[in-house]
């Protein structure tokens, strides 16, 4: 071995040392399914051809292509599992594979005894398996499920028992076979967190996945192989752009659409799970320290009123130095109705780099338009491709809009005028909306000039006293806004100088007419309103 | 070795790994444990099936040819003679049958690991010596109350039990490789164990082959390895039974017995090395 090791290391002069190299790998399928040995030319399918490449130690390694492309055969070959028909590879150190998930398992078995035998696969005996248990237990988070027979576990808890096992077990380079995708948002955050540990203490980690943007957040290295031949070897970004230029021109590719200048018709109106309220994920490459809340005349505050100047501070600190983040505010009422999530990314501010150290980053808000009540607030710093984040502070903090609760609970509080309009203006109708050449229409754009007339006459005859009273509402039925007005005239009309909802359905109502409408834009955003804002950051030096 | 590593090796590749501390030994004792308890957790009666099975076994055969057909053995008691050749022919049956697919039973285990697929045929066999011993300690106690005590011949038993066993495994895992490219082997195995039950004496007399063939094909009858190991059996476990009879000798057997299992592991080994590089493209479908 070590003469091996020793022409090897005259190859590799002067880099990082590779943990594992393969020259000239190939592998065929025989798909005769003879007994007797086949005839090589008929009927075999190469797998893979002449794959030759080396893998840095400590190093994070992508390996992508399209479905059959040999992704599986290339990891199978470097976790030693299969044995290729031509060329060598060399492994150094203990490599663990997770395959296909949980298929090792048995389901007569209990979840704990399935630790061992599992562990046993790949090569661990139960002292190690005891010595590290307790991390195994704490991680999986399976609670009593872990003494049920596995038979009872759903696909996610078999994965969670899995990764638990193999991330906990100790090994040089770690092979993950598209896996990840399995688990819930919560648990594939803390296997990624999970991964970048592992891989800052210098573990060599090798993974296939069809998330091009986890693939680029993820890798220092990736490969592109298509039918069994390495494409590309390089840097991420180029790697995905050549996958991506190989799909389109195959016409397979069902992967995300890049952003277009098309007009945006909807936008999120929900947070995902307000059970994950007040949790932290994330990398950790840059962590959130603290979070403020700043008046107009910068002083911390933990309440604002309506229509006031606010602004959002985060102080963070990037213990890795990274490329191309960008930051994410979010505001959600408390029964998760999303308000507002504004991010420099949707806002085209980019932010190159961050060197290692600390630094800050301010949201500055003109005019605060939401409406009084308690809002949950989200603070994430994101990487490039917005796959995982570096560190998400989830609904963590408050704030308190002082003022009256209206009973339905409407969202916003956007600016309005109001007049009585004569008999003769504008069309005859109960309720209709109009722009700012004067024309109804039922489709705006955000920030536009936008009146709303009503004609009296319906609601008169029931309740002459009460003020007539007319509000917007979401199609999923969120009240965004009410408006009310004194004035007696049988016909009137609410001017909003900018009506700033953001993309999706929406619906006047008053009384028991309706007039619904649609909210369109060239941007993309969050939630229900846009505020006027700007963003500011410093790095300290 | 001093070569580029596999360069162009057009007989075929090569994987190099200084991690060899791979622990067969933890993967086997794993595999043994799960198979006991998948086997015996769930059912009622848990672990008394190893002993319950053949002692049916025992009581169907005793009922139709001691009682019914009324087949005469002199050279021990019907009970204890068929016992003897039963509870051991068990082991061989079972560990054989259930080995014999036991790489495609566990393909997904096999597809995850690096482990050496050797073990799982093994594992099998552990587990049906360990399963076997109550019935052995059975029949021991059948001898020396039908008898009136033991001789010294029972000390020879561990050294069967692992000649047996020894056997026992390298045809397992001959089986269980062939059948991983040769899906006929199971039905074939199948066929030949009802064959093989019938063809040795378990259930009837030596000496009745002996007055039926001619003298040459009663010696190959009775030397054949698996008659061998029957008579070892019975030698250990009824008071030194072939003393008394002429032919089949127990120094012959011991040797004929002994040669077989290393034949057998040789061919067993040679066929592992050939074929370990295909049993996991084999294996999956």
């Amino acid at each position: 071995m070590s003469s091996s090791t020793s022409h090897t290391d005259t190859v590799v002069r002067g880099s990082a040392a590779s943990v594992v190299e393969l020259s000239h790998v190939g592998k065929r399928f025989d798909l005769s399914g003879r007994f007797v040995r086949p005839d090589p030319g008929v009927s075999s399918l190469w797998a893979l051809k002449d794959v030759t490449f080396s893998v840095d130690a400590g190093s994070a390694f992508g390996v992508i292509g399209r479905n059959g492309a040999g992704k599986t055969t290339l990891l199978n070959i470097i976790a030693g599992i299969m044995q290729p028909d031509e060329g060598g590879a060399r492994i150094e150190g203990r490599v663990m594979g997770l395959f296909n998930l949980g298929a090792g398992f048995q389901d007569e078995l209990s979840g704990r005894e399935n630790i061992y035998l599992n562990a046993a696969i790949l090569g661990a005996g139960r002292e190690e398996v005891d010595c590290c248990m307790a991390a195994i237990l704490e991680f999986c988070e399976l609670g009593e499920f872990i003494d049920m027979p596995l038979g009872s576990y759903s696909q996610g808890m078999r994965l969670r028992l899995g990764f638990s096992v193999i991330a906990s077990l100790d090994f040089d380079v770690l092979v993950l076979d598209e896996v990840l995708a399995v688990g819930d948002a919560l648990f594939q955050d803390k296997c990624f967190r999970r991964l970048a540990d592992l891989n800052r203490q210098g573990k060599t980690l090798i993974l296939t996945t069809q998330d091009l943007g986890l693939i680029e957040r993820f890798c220092d290295t990736v490969v592109l192989l298509d039918h069994g031949s390495l494409v590309f070897h390089g840097a991420p970004a180029d790697a995905v752009n050549r996958y991506r230029a190989l799909l389109s021109a195959e016409r397979f590719y069902v992967g995300p659409v890049p952003r277009t200048k098309t007009l945006v018709e909807n936008t999120k109106k929900w947070a995902d799970d307000i059970s994950l309220w007040g949790s932290r994920r994330g990398t950790r490459e840059v962590t959130i320290d603290r979070f403020q809340f700043l008046n107009r005349w910068g002083w911390p505050v933990s309440s604002c009123c309506s229509s006031q100047a606010l602004s959002v501070s985060v102080r963070f600190s990037a213990n890795t130095p990274v490329r191309d983040p960008h930051f994410g505010i979010a505001f959600f009422r408390d029964d998760g109705a999303y308000c507002w999530g504004p991010n420099t990314l949707f806002d085209g501010c980019r932010i190159p780099y961050l060197p290692r150290g600390k630094g800050s980053f301010t949201l500055v808000i003109r005019r605060m338009l939401l409406a009084p009540g308690f809002y949950k607030i989200s603070v994430a710093i994101w990487d490039a491709a917005e796959s995982v984040p570096y560190d998400y502070h989830e609904g963590c903090y408050e704030i308190r809009v002082t003022g009256a609760v209206d009973p339905d609970r409407p969202l916003l509080n956007m600016p309005f005028y109001f007049s009585d309009l004569h008999a003769t203006c504008g069309p005859d109708k109960i309720l209709t909306m109009i722009d700012d050449h004067g024309k109804e229409k039922d489709s705006f754009y955000t920030g536009q000039p936008v009146t709303a007339v009503i004609q009296g006459t319906d609601n008169r005859d029931d309740a002459g006293a009460r003020a007539p009273c007319i509000a917007i509402y979401r199609d999923d039925g969120v009240c965004c806004q009410k408006m009310t007005c004194n004035a007696s005239g049988p016909r009137k009309c609410f001017f909003f100088p900018r009506l700033l909802l953001l993309p999706g359905k929406y619906e006047l109502r008053y009384g028991s007419a309706r007039y619904p409408f649609k909210m369109v834009f060239d941007r993309f955003d969050h939630g229900t309103v846009s505020m006027e804002h700007s963003w500011k950051w410093k790095i300290d030096r | 070795m001093s070569k580029a590593i596999g360069a162009g090796d057009p007989m075929g590749g090569s994987v190099k790994n200084r991690w060899r501390a791979f622990s067969s030994r933890h993967l086997l004792y794993e595999l043994v444990i799960k198979d006991i308890r998948v086997r015996y957790r769930r059912p009622i009666l848990g672990f008394v099936w190893a002993f319950l099975t053949p002692l049916a076994m025992t009581g169907i055969l005793y009922l139709v040819f001691g009682r019914f057909l009324k087949i005469k053995i002199e050279e021990a008691p019907f009970l204890l003679y068929l016992t003897s050749a039963l509870f051991t022919w068990r082991l061989f049956q079972d560990s054989l049958s259930a080995a014999t697919t036991s790489l495609y039973d566990n393909r997904a285990l096999l597809r995850e690991s690096r482990s050496p697929f050797y073990l799982f045929p093994l594992s099998i066999i552990l587990v049906n010596t360990f399963v076997a011993l109550p019935g052995y300690v059975l029949v021991i106690v059948l001898s020396a109350v039908q008898l009136h005590g033991l001789s010294w011949h029972v000390l020879l038993l561990p050294f069967v039990l692992a000649v047996h066993a020894a056997m026992t495994a390298a045809c397992s895992v001959i089986a269980a490789l062939l059948y991983v490219r040769w899906r006929d082997i199971r039905y074939l195995i199948e066929t030949s164990l009802v064959f093989l039950f019938y063809a040795t004496p378990v259930f009837y007399s030596v000496n009745l082959v002996h007055e039926l063939l001619p003298a040459y094909a009663y010696r190959i009858y009775v030397y054949n390895p698996f008659t061998c190991i029957l008579t070892l059996y019975r030698v250990a476990f009824i008071k030194g039974y072939a003393v008394h009879v002429q032919d089949p000798a127990i120094v012959p057997c011991i040797i004929i017995a002994v040669v077989t299992a290393a034949l057998l592991w040789a061919s067993a080994v040679l066929l592992y090395r050939v074929n370990k590089k295909y049993v996991i493209e084999h294996v999956a479908y």
